[in-house]
């Protein structure tokens, strides 16, 4: 009898709860942000902003970063080059389609992909309480960043991997899987959003806001991204442009909205204008301002200097002869020569357990070294170069007096290095800011595009403005010479190994150069262990697409030819 | 039987069934191998250099290696540290970077679930014929210190040097000994075999580059191509005078081409003798000597080959104060 009735008991108490719990379910949330109601003011917005740039803050992202642009190429070596390891068998080309780093490199930029398309696809969603130009600014600034943002993420993986998928800005299940875009259609993506953040973004930022991408840091960054589509020696519209952006970034000429845009009338303008969060024209008080296809950009050469200031404008380190390597450190964050940069500030209060607080920056602590510079780049790139002094480190006293015995044939650079008054006080951090795009790697491109476009005098002065820069440190006469288009090339190309030395770009450079071959090659045969010559011509210049993207495709995403 | 019995039925049937659920999984007996079967899929047998193969598994094994049959990774020298490939998920791709016919193996293994005991392997192998056709010539060009000089390409297989007789370095000017330079040919192929003239290339040897020489390219797979280079030396005035005065030639280091003239009086006709292959135009017209000269204007010395009216090279002149 007991049984029966607490079997009874048991059911009735069941089908209570059952029915509590489908009431509960169907109730509206209320009081939490979902992604269909949280990004409706400014406010908002830049949070959502604000977690696209910590992507790049991410030690993933600067983790796989130093491992592609440098490790793989020939100014450094390695601590890890044995092939028992996924990081070996990358720097020496015996991956395969599963290595770790390079399906890190794919995965990271996606994220920040992700991040960014979150922004660009509800943008449109804030409402704005007043009709003021700046409330309008607000949300382009904030616009043309995500778009800056975007078009960063998709050229590290285009020129990593040829053309990717491109990601809809909006992700439902029905469209998870993706085919790859060619490589031309990704370049095109990548070069519409940077020509409308362009047009979005400022010059400079208030000084509260500084390390935010601003106008320069959008025309550095479609030079580059023109510059690695065209191809050395050969004629292209590329570097026609280049050319153009080039003299209004370093020569202050003018360049219109509609040039940058390049604007043909197929959209109507004032749509343009309001899909771009200008005011729209119908709002506009009087004092406001219009902005037409001919309205000249505001310049951006007078922000930028190749002098070793400081963001006020003072020299650095007194002006003494360390003031070049101190454009790396603290005192030179957002300095003269800075375009962009990765904005690190350490947690301070000891937590651990955070992986965005710059500890892959870090590449040359008192004891503690990734990678080492060849002995080939100190004796026979740098010859006679005064940069020599301050990039490469040997044994004895950095800067700041901190003693560093590497032994015999080890060298270290000092862009890596953190002095130690800006040393953080907990491990695991690191508040010295990356430089990511820097005005001397303009000047150079400038100078590159200029020689490729038949203007070798003009190549030549852009490219003796840099060593003429350099020149000041020891008031050394030595300028690069005239001469044939081939050898006003390779001294670009010579000036630009010894100023972007250990910036993480070596390896790109030679591929986009065509020369990765030869050159890795002739550095692999000076190797013990070969490292180099096995790069395979035609088949490396592409890493692999992860297998995993393969796999989970089911095929739909197609493998580079050759693996 | 009460409640408290009904619990205590309960907590006891639920140890017991636990402890029937440790003592299965806690069972160290052992599952036999199975029958190993190397079956696969290929998709072509037939391969270009770098292009590649890809093998699906379709058999049954624990574990799957590919030995590719080419260096460091032949089965016959799996003794000898020649090593092969762990297939992961069934597919296994790959590209050669040699040409040669190579004997894939498929080694498919099983063994028991009790230390890996009882291994058993079933292997399959077939050949991949790889071949390197490629006659495609990149570049062909010549390095003068400092400068690079290089070909243009005027058709799929004809190339045009042109070279100056002097070159200016360091404000100095350099004669330029086009008859015995050095050359360059770029082709993206290890195994394809270049003749110069019948004999085998070297990128070491000294050729006279002022004149014309017949390349053959010969791929690895036997294809042959032929190329015709046109050396030829950018044309200058043997005598010129502006105005019964001598004009006195400078040259650009940018530019190898381009002669710059300067001149010293207002009388700007132009007396000039140049070799019988060469013409002095403005455009497309013929400025016999006697004519009259713009200064700043740029003109063309044009010299033409004996026997290809396509073969010319062109060297800019302009006259200045």
């Amino acid at each position: 009898m007991n049984c029966k009735i607490l079997s009874r008991l048991a059911v009735a108490v069941l089908g209570m709860t059952l029915t509590a719990c489908s009431d509960f379910l169907d109730k509206e949330i209320t009081g939490n942000a979902t992604d269909q109601t949280y990004y409706d003011t400014p406010y908002k917005m830049q949070s959502a902003l604000d977690a696209a740039y910590d992507v790049l803050q991410s030690d993933a992202y600067n983790d796989q970063e130093w491992r592609f642009g440098e490790a793989m190429a020939d100014n450094v070596l390695g601590v890890d080059e044995g092939l028992a390891s996924q990081m070996g068998q990358l720097v020496c080309f015996r991956f395969n389609t599963s290595n770790t780093w390079i399906r890190q490199r794919w995965e990271v930029n996606y994220k920040g992909i992700h991040r960014v398309n979150q922004v660009i696809a509800n943008i449109n969603r804030v409402e704005i309480s007043t009709t003021s130009y700046y409330a309008y600014q607000q949300i382009r600034w904030i616009y043309g960043q995500a778009k800056f943002l975007r078009a960063l993420y998709y050229f590290n993986l285009v020129k990593s991997y040829g053309g990717v998928p491109i990601r809809p800005e909006t992700e439902t299940v029905e469209n998870l899987v993706v085919p790859r875009s060619t490589a031309d259609e990704t370049y095109a993506y990548i070069e519409r959003d940077l020509r409308e953040a362009i047009v979005m973004l400022p010059v400079v930022y208030p000084t509260a806001e500084m390390g935010k991408a601003t106008r320069g840091a959008a025309v550095a960054l479609l030079m580059k991204v023109l510059m690695y589509q065209a191809k050395p020696g050969t004629v292209s519209d590329k570097w026609e442009e280049m050319v153009r952006l080039g003299n209004y970034f370093v020569d202050g000429a003018r360049l219109t909205m509609g040039e940058i845009l390049k604007y043909d009338n197929s959209e109507d303008w004032e749509s343009l204008r309001q899909r771009l969060w200008f005011k729209p024209q119908y709002q506009n008080d009087e004092g406001d301002p219009y902005e037409t296809a001919d309205t000249r950009l505001e310049d951006v050469n007078n922000v930028y200097s190749l002098e070793y200031r400081d963001y006020f404008g003072d020299p650095l380190h007194n002006g003494d002869r360390w003031a070049y390597v101190y454009q790396w450190y603290s005192d030179g964050e957002f300095c003269k020569g800075s375009v962009f940069e990765v904005v690190f500030k350490e947690s301070g209060d000891g937590t651990s357990g955070d992986n965005n607080e710059g500890a892959g920056i870090e590449h040359f602590d008192v004891g503690t070294t990734a990678m080492y510079a060849t002995s080939n780049i100190v004796n026979e790139i740098f010859a006679d170069d005064i940069r020599k002094d301050f990039v490469i480190h040997h044994q004895g006293n950095t800067p700041d007096g901190e003693m560093w015995q590497g032994g015999e044939g080890r060298f270290v650079s000092l862009k890596w290095y953190t002095p130690k008054k800006d040393k953080p006080q907990y491990g695991g951090d690191n508040g010295r800011n990356r430089r990511l795009i820097r005005f001397a790697d303009v000047v150079l491109m400038y100078a590159e595009a200029l020689n490729e476009t038949g203007k070798r005098e003009e190549a030549l002065a852009k490219l003796n403005l840099c060593k003429a820069q350099v020149n000041t440190i020891n008031g050394s006469t030595k300028l690069y010479q005239p001469g044939s288009y081939g050898y006003i090339r390779d001294q670009i190309y010579s000036e630009r190994r010894m100023e972007m030395a250990f910036e993480w770009d070596r390896y790109f450079d030679l591929i986009r150069q065509g020369r990765a071959a030869t050159v890795l090659h002739t550095f692999g045969r000076s190797r013990p262990n070969s490292r180099g010559l096995y790069f395979i011509q035609g088949v490396h210049e592409l890493l692999p697409i992860p297998q995993n993207e393969i796999d989970v495709s089911n095929g739909v995403v197609e493998q580079n030819p050759g693996y | 039987m009460t409640t408290n019995r009904l619990f205590s039925n309960l907590v006891g049937m639920a140890i017991a069934l636990s402890m029937l659920n440790t003592a299965t999984s806690c069972s160290d007996d052992n599952e036999p191998a199975r029958t190993p079967r190397a079956e696969i899929i290929v998709d072509k047998q037939s391969l270009e250099i770098n292009e590649s193969m890809q093998i699906h598994f379709t058999g049954v094994a624990d574990q799957v290696i590919i030995f590719t049959g080419d260096k460091d990774h032949e089965y016959e020298l799996r003794d000898q540290s020649n090593t092969g490939f762990a297939m992961n998920k069934g597919l296994f791709t790959y590209s050669y970077r040699t040409p040669g016919t190579f004997r894939v193996v498929c080694v498919a293994s099983t063994y028991d679930t009790y230390l890996g005991g009882n291994l058993q392997t079933d292997v399959y192998a077939f050949d991949v014929t790889v071949t390197d056709n490629i006659t495609e010539i990149d570049d062909i060009s010549t390095t003068i210190t400092p400068n690079v000089y290089y070909a243009n390409r005027l058709s799929e297989n004809d190339w045009l040097l042109c070279l100056p007789t002097k070159q200016l370095y360091n404000n100095r000017e350099m004669t330029v000994n086009a008859a015995r330079q050095r050359l360059s040919i770029t082709i993206e192929s290890d195994s394809a075999k270049i003749y110069l003239d019948g004999e085998p290339y070297n990128s070491r040897t000294y050729y006279a580059l002022n004149i014309d020489h017949s390349i053959r390219v010969v791929s690895s797979s036997g294809t042959i191509r032929d190329y015709t280079l046109y050396g030829m030396i950018y044309p200058e005035f043997s005598t010129v005078t502006v105005g019964g005065k001598d004009a006195t030639l400078t040259r650009s280091a940018f530019y190898q081409d381009l002669q710059t003239y300067l001149v010293t009086t207002d009388d700007l006709t132009l007396d000039y003798t140049v070799e019988d292959n060469v013409q002095l135009l403005d455009g497309s017209q013929p400025m016999p000597p006697g004519c009259q000269i713009q200064l700043g204007k740029e003109y063309t010395l044009r010299r033409s080959h004996s026997s290809n009216p396509q073969v010319r090279a062109d060297a800019r002149i302009i006259f200045q104060r």
